[in-house]
């Protein structure tokens, strides 16, 4: 059957806690990768924030589902807005080193799964771990091969160990040593992670200070660029200032006003919600912006485009409105109009009950009588 | 691929993988956006033993919107149309919440089953049905499920004819159907009209006969 392959191709590409063993083989993990979520969305959290009854989302999730309704979507706590986010920043971290952790723990799962078959053996499974998790680093890692020191004392640097760049000799997180080459040494890697700054702080000493104070301006800059955008109410512009607002953020300006609207919107939502993760983990803006032109094809896919030719529609669709005049005909007339105009175009199988209509009103399908005024069908 | 397609896929997983909870899902056409979810009659109700079918249509802005979904198979129930099998069900209309998954919105739909919600109706007859007679709903529930959903029922109610009953489709009593269609009217009309005034039970002594001669004669 077509869709049983089709169901099965789908969940090759699918990544859920179902992808650990049952709790009786793995006690936790399915569990833990199921609390490292969204429920919205299904994956690991991206930009995790908290609303105040502590339940934690996606920024992007909440931020949509807050468009749609202001209440948490697991409890339904009400009165809830985007002035109540915060970031979850411990979750991010977590979620951070879990997806560095996942692809090597099933590793090692299918690994001794494998190994339990051919021996089970405690102390030989230990040793296979061990080699496999030197193995992991090598090829996972080459730069772990040009810091000899570093691997040989503890295996490997732990994900949040800072260890010096190849190339800029910045200290850097081990776990992002290489997004950080990837991006040209681009990335700063946070001033209270250096041990300099970490002695300095522990000291209380001066130069800080004074550097703190040399540093207000920049501060002043790089804190106004980290705002959030505010949210516009659109009625009261005119179509030129939604068109400036969209121009600041080298935004395109083509499309209807409602296109414009939506495009806007939808920047400030990526935008804010980019903003609540680590500022590692952030995208630059054009990337941002290549989401957000992704986000518009989808969009413009997924609408379906309003009948302009209604006499070629008509025409077209003939055998399809043939179909479903046939199939409401023998009905209840009440049914036929359900059935016409409801959401859902599939004609029931089966008739409950028949009646007998005259001829010329089963042509007009649409019948009303006082039965119908009975019937509520909310 | 976007983010609506990545959570369906792995709500059809989720269902695959649970053995427990007895629902399925499987797509209808190509589309992962159109399913046919299925799941077990609740036990102790009159909808025990049957097979019920829902047709899934997940929407565009889906999970910030509620997912479509109709009986596929016919259903007699207060808050489910016995025509056209749309529901009546918060969480698929305003008190949808994004954390809501096809899994939970079927299991959902599968107490509806359990607890019907006569005061806030889908299919009126029904609801005044149940709310008068609750045995006579009972039976006539019990019936459809039997005819529609492949439920077990008594032997002589199947042999009982090739066909389906009407009257007992209907929840309607045989004698009362008898006694007008011997005036002269003819069987599916009287069979309409006792529906509507929904002559059950005890409702039947509160109801002249003049009355449904009355409706009967109406054009």
């Amino acid at each position: 059957m077509a869709g049983k392959n089709q169901i099965q191709k789908l969940m090759a590409e699918v990544q859920d806690p179902s992808d650990f063993p049952e709790h009786s083989k793995s006690p936790g993990l399915r569990l833990l990768d199921s609390a490292l979520r969204c429920t919205i969305c299904s994956e690991l959290y991206d930009g995790p924030v908290t609303l105040k009854c502590g339940h934690c989302f996606c920024s992007l999730c909440i931020r949509q589902s807050l468009a749609e309704k202001q209440e948490c979507p697991a409890c339904r706590e009400e009165e809830v807005s985007e002035g109540h986010l915060r970031r979850n920043t411990v979750m991010e971290e977590a979620v951070t080193a879990w997806k560095a952790c996942r692809p090597y723990i099933l590793q090692v799962l299918k690994d001794v799964a494998q190994h339990d078959v051919a021996s089970s053996r405690p102390s030989k499974k230990r040793r296979l771990d061990e080699d496999l998790y030197e193995q992991d680093v090598a090829c996972s890692s080459p730069e772990g091969a040009k810091h000899p020191p570093a691997v040989k004392q503890t295996g490997s640097p732990h994900p949040d160990e800072l260890v010096d760049c190849p190339v800029c000799s910045k200290r850097v997180k081990y776990k992002i040593i290489n997004e950080h080459m990837d991006e040209g040494c681009t990335s700063e890697p946070e001033p209270d992670f250096s041990s300099k700054a970490q002695w300095e702080n522990l000291l209380g000493s001066k130069s800080l200070l004074g550097k703190k104070k040399k540093k207000g301006k920049e501060r002043a800059l790089s804190e106004e660029k980290d705002d959030p955008l505010p949210k516009k109410s659109y009625d009261t512009l005119r179509d030129k200032a939604i068109k400036a607002l969209l121009q600041e953020h080298d935004l395109s300006t083509t499309g209807s006003r409602q296109m414009l609207i939506a495009r806007h919107q939808r920047w400030v939502s990526i935008y804010n919600a980019n903003l609540d993760k680590a500022e590692k983990l952030r995208k630059s803006l054009p990337s941002l912006r290549r989401d957000l032109e992704q986000w518009e094809t989808q969009q413009k896919n997924k609408t379906k485009r309003p009948v302009v030719d209604s006499d070629t529609y008509q025409i077209k669709q003939k055998s399809e409105f043939d179909k479903l005049v046939e199939a409401a005909r023998p009905k209840k007339p009440s049914s036929a109009i359900q059935t016409t105009s409801g959401e859902m175009s599939a004609a029931p199988a089966h008739v409950p009950r028949s009646r007998t209509i005259s001829p010329s009103l089963a042509e007009k399908a649409i019948v009303v009588d006082d039965f119908e005024d009975e019937r509520m069908e909310n | 691929m976007d983010a609506r397609l990545r959570r369906v896929n792995k709500e059809i997983a989720d269902c695959k993988n649970d053995k427990t909870s007895n629902i399925s899902l499987e797509l209808i056409d190509n589309s992962p956006f159109h399913l046919r979810g299925s799941f077990p009659g609740p036990e102790d109700t009159p909808y025990e033993g049957g097979h019920f079918e829902v047709d899934i249509v997940i929407p565009d802005a889906y999970p910030f919107q509620p997912v479509k979904m109709k009986f596929i198979t016919k259903v007699y129930h207060p808050n489910v149309s016995s025509a056209s099998g749309a529901i009546c069900l918060d969480i698929l209309k305003d008190a949808w919440s994004p954390v809501l998954t096809l899994k939970s919105t079927l299991i959902s739909l599968q107490s509806l089953l359990c607890s019907p919600e006569p005061n806030d109706p889908q299919d009126a007859e029904v609801a005044k049905h149940y709310t008068t007679s609750k045995g006579s709903f009972d039976e006539t529930a019990r019936y459809w499920t039997q005819i529609y959903a492949g439920g077990p029922g008594k032997m002589e109610a199947k042999s009982s004819g090739g066909s389906k009953d009407e009257v007992a489709i209907a929840g309607l009593e045989k004698a009362h159907v008898d006694q007008f269609e011997a005036l002269g009217f003819p069987r599916n009309k009287v069979i309409d009209v006792l529906r509507r005034l929904n002559y059950r039970g005890a409702n039947v002594a509160q109801i002249s006969e003049d009355r449904i001669v009355e409706e009967l004669l109406k054009p």
